[in-house]
C-alpha cells in the first residue's frame, strides 16, 4: 500500500504518509485515510517525503481533503522534494496548507 | 557358463594339473598352465584372468607368496582363487579359508565338483564386472558433476557478485550448506544516488535453490542501474520467477531502497524474518514484519504491494537475516529466534557490531561447522552519503558530454487504453537520456497531465465541470473508471523527440487523441485561485515547459521541456 495512516489520539494528530506516486489512482485510498477516522483531529500531517511523482489530480485531492475537514483542523504538507514544493507554491497552496 | 572364463592353473604336481586343465577345457574354459610360475605372476597376464587354481605347496614359488603377489598386482580386480588341497589336509584347508580364498577344490578331483565351482565363479565374475562397470560410471559421473558445478559456480558468482557489498555502509555474511547457496545478497548503487539492497532466500538449498538467483540478480542489477523504481523491480522479478520456477519453489526476500536525497528508506518484506531498525532515539529496534507473499507465487496483477518506510538520521542501522539464522538450532536444541537473538530484539547490545556478534554466536553454537541451511545477514549503517559519490561521478560526464538524438511514436488503441498504464514505460525510455534522469518528477508531471487530458476529456469525453464539488470530484473518477472499462473505440498517440547536445537539451512531447478537441483559445492559465479542485494541470505545464502548443482543433497538445 502506498498510503500509511498513523493516529496519535493523545496529541490528536494524524499522519498520512504517501510513498512513490501521488496521483489520481490513489483517489479512494487517500480519501479513506482521513474520512473514516472516528475522532476529529487537530492536526493532519501529509508526509510527502517519500513522494517521487505527483500529478494535478493529487492537488485536487489535497484541496478536497481541505474542504472535507473542518476549518479548525490544520493540515501540514511535510517533506516534499524541491520540485513538488515548488509546484505547491505556484499553485498557491501555502494559503490553505502549512507547507514544511 | 564356464566357457567365458580364463583360468590360470598352478600346480607342481603335473598329473593333477593336467587332469584339471582337461576338465576345465571340457567345461569351456580357456586354460593356462605354465611350467614355471614366476613368468605368469605379472599384471598384464592377470588382467585377462578370471580365476586362479593354485596348489599352495607349489614348488615353483612359495604358494603363499604367489597369493600375495597376485593380490598386490590386481588390487582392484580381486581375482578369485580356488585352492587345490588334499582331502586329508584339514589344517591346510583352514589356512586357505583364512587367506581369503574363494573356495577349495579337494583332490582327487571329481568332475561334477569342478563343474559346480566353475559355474559359481562365473556368476561371481559377472556380478563383479557389473559392479566395477557401475563404479567406473559413477566416478565419471561424479567428475562431470564436479566440473559442471565448477563452471556453474563461475557463472553464478559473476552474476551475483557485480555487487557493491564492499561499500563501507554495509557489512554482511553468507554461509552455505552446499557448494551453491540458496541465499542471495545483492546491493547496487542507484544512478540518482542511494542504493538498492536485497536479501533473498530461495526454497531448498544447493544448486536447485541457487538457480532462481540468476534472473533475480540479473533484473536487480540491470534495472537498478537503469533507474527503475523498487516497485517496478520487485514486480518484474516476481513475474519472472513465477514464470520459470516450479510451483513448489519460491523466494522469500526483503528489498530496501535507500534514498539519501530525502533521508528515507523504503522496505518491502516478503517472507523474511522481521527486519530490525535501530535508531539512537529508541532502545528497542523497530521491527518490519513480512507484509507480502514471497516472490514467484502469485502473478503481479493480483499482488498486494505493501511497503514500510522510515526516515533515518545518520548512524541508524538496519539489520536483516535469512531463515537459516532465525531458525538455527543452538547446542541446547533451541532455535536462535527463541534464545540467542534476544539481546538483539531487546536492543541490549552495540548494534555497530551486530553482524560480527551474529557470526560469533553461530560459531559458539557450532552451527558453522555443520550448517543445515544457508545463512545470510546484511547490516546497513544509514547515512546521507550512501551512493552519492558514485552518482556524482556518473552524472557529470552523462550530463554534459553524452549527446542524444532520438524520436519515437507510441500509439494506444482502445484495447490497450483499457488495460495499460503507458506512463511507466514512457518515463522509463525518457529517463534513460543522460541528464534527463535527474528530472523524472518533472517528466512524470508533463506526461501524466497530457495523458489524462487526452484520455479523460478527449477519448472518454468527460467534462471537468463535474469536478467542481467534492461529490462531483469523486463521481468524476468513478465515471472515468466505468467509461474506460467500456471503451470500444479511440486512440492516443504519443510522439516524443529528444535532442541533447552541447548547445541545447530539449524534449518535445506531443499527445494526440481521437476526441472532439476543445476550444484552446480561451484557456486560462491562472493559478491564483487555490480553491478550485481542477483546471490546474495545463496551467502547471505552462509554467514547467518552455512552450505549450495546441493544434488540430485541440486534439494535439505539444509540450517543450528544456533542462
Amino acid at each position: 500500500m502506498s498510503i500509511t495512516v498513523s493516529v496519535n489520539d493523545a496529541s490528536l494528530q494524524v499522519t498520512i504518509a504517501i510513498v512513490g506516486s501521488f496521483d489520481f489512482s490513489l483517489f479512494n485510498e487517500f480519501r479513506a485515510a482521513y474520512i473514516n477516522l472516528k475522532n476529529d483531529y487537530r492536526l493532519y500531517v501529509v508526509d510527502m517525503s517519500m513522494v517521487e511523482y505527483l500529478d494535478s489530480a493529487a492537488l485536487g485531492m489535497l484541496l478536497s481533503m481541505r474542504n472535507a475537514l473542518g476549518q479548525q483542523s490544520k493540515i501540514e504538507l511535510q517533506g516534499a522534494n524541491e520540485f513538488i514544493k515548488n509546484i505547491l507554491m505556484i499553485s498557491r497552496f501555502d494559503k490553505r496548507f502549512d507547507i514544511h | 557358463m564356464g566357457q567365458r572364463l580364463t583360468v590360470l592353473v598352478i600346480d607342481h604336481l603335473l598329473s593333477d594339473a593336467a587332469e584339471l586343465v582337461d576338465t576345465l577345457s571340457q567345461e569351456g574354459c580357456k586354460v593356462f598352465c605354465p611350467d614355471h610360475a614366476n613368468e605368469i605372476i605379472h599384471p598384464f597376464h592377470l588382467e585377462h584372468i578370471d580365476l586362479l587354481c593354485l596348489n599352495p605347496y607349489t614348488q615353483y614359488q612359495s604358494g603363499w607368496q604367489t597369493i600375495v603377489n597376485i593380490k598386490d598386482a590386481a588390487r582392484l580386480k580381486a581375482i578369485p582363487i580356488l585352492f587345490l588341497c588334499d582331502n586329508n589336509d584339514a589344517s591346510m584347508q583352514e589356512s586357505c579359508m583364512l587367506e581369503g580364498c574363494f573356495d577349495i577344490l579337494i583332490k582327487p578331483f571329481r568332475y561334477r565338483q569342478i563343474a559346480f565351482k566353475i559355474n559359481a565363479v562365473a556368476e561371481f565374475r559377472a556380478m563383479q564386472k557389473t559392479l566395477s562397470t557401475q563404479r567406473d560410471e559413477m566416478i565419471m559421473h561424479n567428475e562431470k558433476v564436479l566440473y559442471d558445478h565448477h563452471l556453474a559456480k563461475i557463472v553464478y558468482e559473476n552474476i551475483t557478485h557485480s555487487n557493491c557489498l564492499n561499500d563501507a555502509a554495509l557489512s554482511h555474511f553468507h554461509y552455505g550448506s552446499h557448494t551453491f547457496n540458496g541465499d542471495v545478497i545483492l546491493a547496487a548503487y542507484k544512478p540518482s544516488g542511494g542504493m538498492h539492497v536485497v536479501l533473498g532466500d530461495f526454497t531448498g538449498q544447493g544448486l536447485s535453490a541457487a538457480i532462481g538467483a540468476l534472473p533475480l540478480a540479473d533484473i536487480f542489477f540491470d534495472w537498478t542501474e537503469r533507474g527503475f523504481l523498487l516497485k517496478q523491480i520487485i514486480l518484474e522479478v516476481n513475474d519472472r520467477l513465477k514464470d520459470i520456477l516450479p510451483p513448489n519453489m519460491f523466494c522469500s526476500a526483503a528489498f530496501v531502497d535507500i534514498n539519501p536525497n530525502n533521508d528515507g528508506i523504503e522496505i518491502w518484506n516478503g517472507g523474511l524474518p522481521d527486519l530490525l531498525y535501530f535508531s539512537s532515539a529508541n532502545k528497542l529496534p523497530k521491527r518490519f514484519k513480512s507484509k507480502n507473499i514471497p516472490l514467484g507465487i502469485l502473478s503481479s496483477d493480483v499482488i498486494d504491494y505493501q511497503i514500510d518506510h522510515a526516515l533515518f538520521t545518520p548512524g541508524d542501522r538496519l539489520l536483516m537475516f535469512s531463515d537459516g539464522v532465525h531458525e538455527a538450532v543452538d547446542l541446547m536444541g533451541r532455535m536462535f529466534c527463541d534464545a540467542i537473538l534476544h539481546p538483539l530484539y531487546k536492543g541490549e547490545m552495540a548494534v555497530d557490531h551486530a553482524v560480527d556478534w551474529l557470526i560469533q554466536q553461530l560459531q559458539q553454537e557450532e552451527i558453522l561447522e555443520n550448517p543445515h541451511d544457508d545463512m545470510s545477514c546484511i547490516g546497513v549503517r544509514l547515512d546521507v552519503n550512501i551512493g552519492m559519490e558514485v552518482a556524482k561521478r556518473k552524472s557529470l560526464p552523462d550530463y554534459y558530454e553524452v549527446p542524444a538524438d532520438f524520436s519515437f511514436e507510441y500509439v494506444l488503441g482502445a484495447d490497450s487504453l483499457r488495460s495499460t498504464d503507458p506512463l511507466p514505460y514512457l518515463l522509463q525510455i525518457l529517463t534513460t537520456v543522460p541528464g534527463l534522469n535527474h528530472f523524472s518528477s518533472q517528466i512524470f508531471m508533463i506526461l501524466s497531465e497530457l495523458y489524462s487530458n487526452a484520455l479523460e476529456h478527449g477519448v472518454l469525453n468527460l467534462s471537468s465541470n463535474k469536478k467542481s464539488s467534492h461529490d462531483g470530484f469523486s463521481q468524476y473518477y468513478e465515471e472515468r473508471k466505468i467509461r474506460l472499462a467500456e471503451l470500444k473505440m479511440g486512440y492516443i498517440k504519443f510522439s516524443a523527440r529528444v535532442v541533447s547536445d552541447t548547445s541545447q537539451r530539449l524534449l518535445i512531447l506531443s499527445v494526440e487523441d481521437s476526441g472532439d478537441g476543445f476550444d484552446f483559445a480561451n484557456l486560462n492559465y491562472n493559478l491564483s485561485c487555490s480553491e478550485l479542485l481542477y483546471n490546474r494541470g495545463l496551467a502547471l505545464l505552462n509554467r514547467l515547459c518552455s512552450k505549450l502548443e495546441f493544434s488540430n482543433g485541440g486534439r494535439v497538445v505539444t509540450a517543450h521541456y528544456q533542462w
